[in-house]
């Protein structure tokens, strides 16, 4: 479970998160909306504790993040999964190194065949050939990179995935693949996980519950169904912007 | 900030009034530093006595940094050893006995001109590729990924580096200082009135053993330090290209200073104990 109790956050005198608290049940999935610069990466960073919060605290599996040691710290982050926005491969390492990276401690404990079929299975995950893991970051489009860095995210069997942005720049054939992958690993393997995405309609395939971060507060949090038939004139402009509903917030 | 503080002109008028605070800033600015090199040299000692994890990253720079640095450093010492016999030969022909020329130029060299010559360029060839490099992985996020798959930076990048770089100095020293002195050597022959033998003679007379060690533990302490800035300034890198471009300069800056700061602080070492 990842509970998110009261963050705060500010950069100087902007404030971007104001108090923000809700819950992922274990095995669940939360499509987090919000618009452009509002702090949803900021927010998804904060989990994993690549951010100080100025208040608040963030739990995950019953770990306090802010309190939690290096060791501590570092077991937590083997099991969360990050897929970064802007996909942060490790420029230096082949496609199938950052994929093994992302197995265990010591980059891949299993055998170096066992390793490779492993790297090969991920990549297919992701539509992805499997020579494609001799290549170099550099040789890739940003599409493929994004692909990568989510198979690097899930490669060790993670239990908690966090997507910054999973299907942004991909074209919708391979948007619909990873919002069916994403599906799968949540409903058969029974992963906890959080995606901020623009991409609505993919977000209701997979998402269970929603949550919609507006200047620095949650400002909507529920099932699918509600958040599809909310009055909130907010809500309504992320369902379906359109002249009205934007005149109307 | 209001908008009355954000249109007032940055005017002269003010100009002592601001400073008190400017000095008080750069006194934080420098505690601040203080504080942050303290704390990543802690780190990276923690971080060594874990050695298989970092072992593979270790190699690679150390062939990086000894091997990939050979031709700048040859040339440089060679151009060094050079010039110093033939400026010794100017000044001191028809007044001290020729072979003295040998003993400047082991002096030269081995104590001061193999160190920090090879050390400031490889301020420039090892301490500014370092800052880029982590300055670009962590305007890249690569460094947040790094954590977010549960690694410490500081062993994965920091400690390769800068155990490289103390292992590495010693031997490129030993490499310039010899070709230092052999190039003093045919320097001399070329220009002076002088054999080969008057200058090893005299390179001999000079010599001992306690010179050459002297400049090997100056090399360590100089490629620890400027790997150790590399990394430093690498890691705060803020902004986009700019920030990373920021980052090279201050490497290079900032390196240099602490090379002829050591050097400063060693000669009097040598002193006491030589
Ligand atoms: N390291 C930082 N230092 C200062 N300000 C920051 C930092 N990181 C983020 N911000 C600010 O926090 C705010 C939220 O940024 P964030 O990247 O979380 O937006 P976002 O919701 O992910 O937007 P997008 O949908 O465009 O990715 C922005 O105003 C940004 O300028
Ligand atoms: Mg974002």
């Amino acid at each position: 479970m990842i509970e998110i109790n009261g963050l705060s956050k500010s950069f100087g005198d902007n404030v971007v998160l104001d108090d923000v608290s809700f819950t992922v049940r274990e095995g669940g999935t939360l499509a987090l909306f919000g618009p452009s610069g509002t702090g949803k990466s900021v927010l998804l960073k904060h989990i994993i504790g690549l951010i100080e919060p100025d208040e608040g605290d963030v739990v995950v599996d019953g770990v306090s993040i802010t309190n939690a040691n290096r060791r501590q710290l570092n077991q937590v982050r083997q099991r969360v999964g990050y897929v970064f926005q802007g996909s942060a491969l490790f420029d230096s390492l082949s496609v199938g190194e950052n994929i093994q990276l992302g197995m265990d401690v010591d980059g891949c404990r299993l055998k170096k065949k066992e390793c490779e079929e492993r790297v090969a299975e991920c990549l297919k995950l992701v539509n992805l050939h499997e020579s494609v893991a001799g290549l170099y970051p550099i040789e890739l489009s940003g599409g493929m990179q994004k692909r990568v860095a989510i198979a690097r995210a899930f490669a060790g069997h993670q239990n908690y995935l966090l997507y910054d942005e999973p299907t942004t720049g991909l074209d919708p054939e391979n948007a619909f693949i990873i919002t069916n992958l994403i599906e799968h690993l949540s409903e058969e393997l029974g992963v906890t996980s959080i995606m901020v995405t623009h991409d609505l309609d993919n977000a209701f395939l997979v998402a269970d519950r929603i949550a919609l971060l507006y200047e620095g507060k949650i400002r909507f949090k529920g099932p699918v169904e509600e958040f599809r038939e909310s009055e909130d004139p907010i809500v309504r402009r992320f369902v379906s912007p359109s002249v009205e509903t934007i005149h109307a917030a | 900030m209001t908008e009355n503080d954000r249109q007032r002109p940055a005017g002269t008028g003010n100009f002592i009034a601001r400073i008190p605070a400017a000095v008080g800033g750069s006194i934080i600015t420098v505690l601040r530093h203080s504080a942050g090199l303290t704390l990543l040299t802690f780190q990276v000692v923690l971080a060594i006595a874990r050695p298989p994890r970092y072992y593979r990253a270790l190699m690679t720079q150390m062939y990086d940094m000894g091997i990939g640095s050979i031709p700048v450093v040859v040339l440089v010492a060679a151009l060094a050893g050079a010039v110093t016999s033939q400026q010794s030969g100017y000044q001191f022909t028809g007044t001290v006995p020729i072979w003295v020329i040998g003993s400047v130029v082991a002096a030269s060299v081995l104590t001061e001109l193999g160190p920090l010559v090879t050390a400031l360029v490889l301020v420039g060839r090892i301490g500014a590729r370092i800052g880029a490099e982590l300055g670009t992985m962590v305007v890249t996020e690569q460094v947040d990924a790094l954590r977010a798959v549960g690694r410490d930076p500081v062993e994965q990048l920091v400690v390769p580096r800068v155990l490289a770089g103390t292992l590495m100095l010693p031997p490129l020293v030993v490499l310039a200082d010899f070709v230092g002195i052999a190039a003093g050597l045919f320097g001399a022959l070329l220009t002076l009135p002088i054999t080969s033998a008057e200058f090893i003679y005299g390179v001999r007379t000079y010599f001992h053993d306690f010179a050459l060690w002297f400049g090997l533990i100056k090399a360590a302490v100089f490629g620890a330090t400027i790997t150790f800035i590399g990394c430093y300034v690498g890691l705060r890198a803020t902004g986009g290209a700019e920030g990373v471009g920021r980052t090279t300069t201050s490497v290079v800056v900032s390196g240099t200073v602490a090379i002829m700061f050591w050097d400063a602080v060693l000669a009097r070492l040598l002193k006491a104990f030589g």
